[in-house]
């Protein structure tokens, strides 16, 4: 086989990237899907399944340049390996809460950048107690 | 055309997004052909039926058979082409622990999550195009690990070795 010139190296890589915009913009809905199927394993405290999810999730998440959704994942999976005596479902459970109302409940349903800053306004508020709603307004 | 134009690839992955990306993105790279699959039992059914896969992307955690049970059982059961299929296995987890577990189990190369363009082709090339020594020893099965062309100052034993070892005879 013929190793191909860095021209084509260059072309190739162009193609690529329009063909992982395209993917990104039209499986959208997926990452929604995603975080709400991970939302009710940890609502169950359904172990195996959350770790299943948050594996799948971290790839696709970063994937989907969603920082905020990507540290849930890690979360989760921090949590199935933390021993039985020190995990932190509640913790777990209001940040699933948090980047659920942002990316599926739509409080903003802009753009995904929006709904990203969405979901880490709300992490804040839940984090600190504070109202963010002045905030939020502004995004 | 494309110098991948005749290459034939092979995308396990049970994410049906990540399956599709890396899809899409190898087509439009110019691969001339790519196949899917959605757990590493489909995928071993897949490459037991047609031998003319060029490369495999292989996903880590998958049900049924996981990425590193289907390397392993490519490996150290098949025989042929089969056995000296180029791998690159795809994971998010990238902490040292995991990627010599791939290593160890017999990948070419290791794909990071979020997949970039450049890295899936770059990645695609390396075992098109600079393949490495294949290693069949009782402890390993797989690419030489060594990447560096490191000198030594005792006798090289590992070039005489390498085709010591017969895949038919240990396996047969």
């Amino acid at each position: 086989m013929k190793k191909p010139s860095p021209a084509e190296r260059e072309r190739a890589l162009e193609n690529a990237e329009a063909a992982r915009r395209d993917v990104v913009r039209s499986m959208a809905g997926y990452l929604e899907d995603a975080i709400k199927a991970l939302s009710v394993a940890v609502e169950n405290g359904d172990l195996p399944t959350i770790e299943r999810l948050a594996h799948d999730l971290s790839g696709e998440a970063q994937q989907f340049d969603a920082p905020v959704v990507a540290s849930l994942a890690k979360a989760a999976r921090s949590l199935i390996d933390a021993p039985p005596s020190s995990r932190k479902l509640p913790a777990l459970k209001a940040t699933a809460g948090a980047v659920k109302a942002a990316y599926v409940e739509r409080l903003r349903p802009e753009s995904e950048r929006a709904s990203e800053l969405h979901a880490q306004m709300r992490c804040l508020q839940l984090a600190l107690g504070v109202d963010t709603q002045e905030l939020l307004n502004l995004v | 055309m494309s110098a991948l134009s005749e290459v034939k690839v092979l995308v396990v992955d049970d994410s049906p997004f990540m399956s599709t990306l890396i899809c899409e993105m190898l087509k439009a790279m110019g691969v001339g052909k790519v196949l899917k699959a959605a757990s590493g039992l489909e995928a071993l059914q897949i490459i037991q039926s047609d031998q003319t896969i060029d490369v495999a992307f292989i996903d880590w955690l998958m049900r049924p058979m996981n990425g590193i049970e289907l390397v392993r059982g490519l490996r150290l059961k098949a025989k042929g082409r089969l056995q000296r299929l180029p791998i690159i296995a795809c994971t998010a987890y990238t902490d040292v622990k995991r990627v010599l577990a791939l290593r160890d189990s017999g990948v070419n190369e290791v794909l990071t999550k979020p997949v970039s363009p450049a890295a899936l082709y770059d990645k695609l090339c390396a075992v098109l195009y600079q393949s490495r020594l294949f290693v069949v020893s009782p402890n390993y099965v797989g690419p030489d690990r060594r990447r560096r062309a490191i000198a030594i100052n005792f006798e090289d034993r590992r070039a005489g070795k390498l085709d010591q070892f017969d895949i038919d005879e240990m396996f047969g």
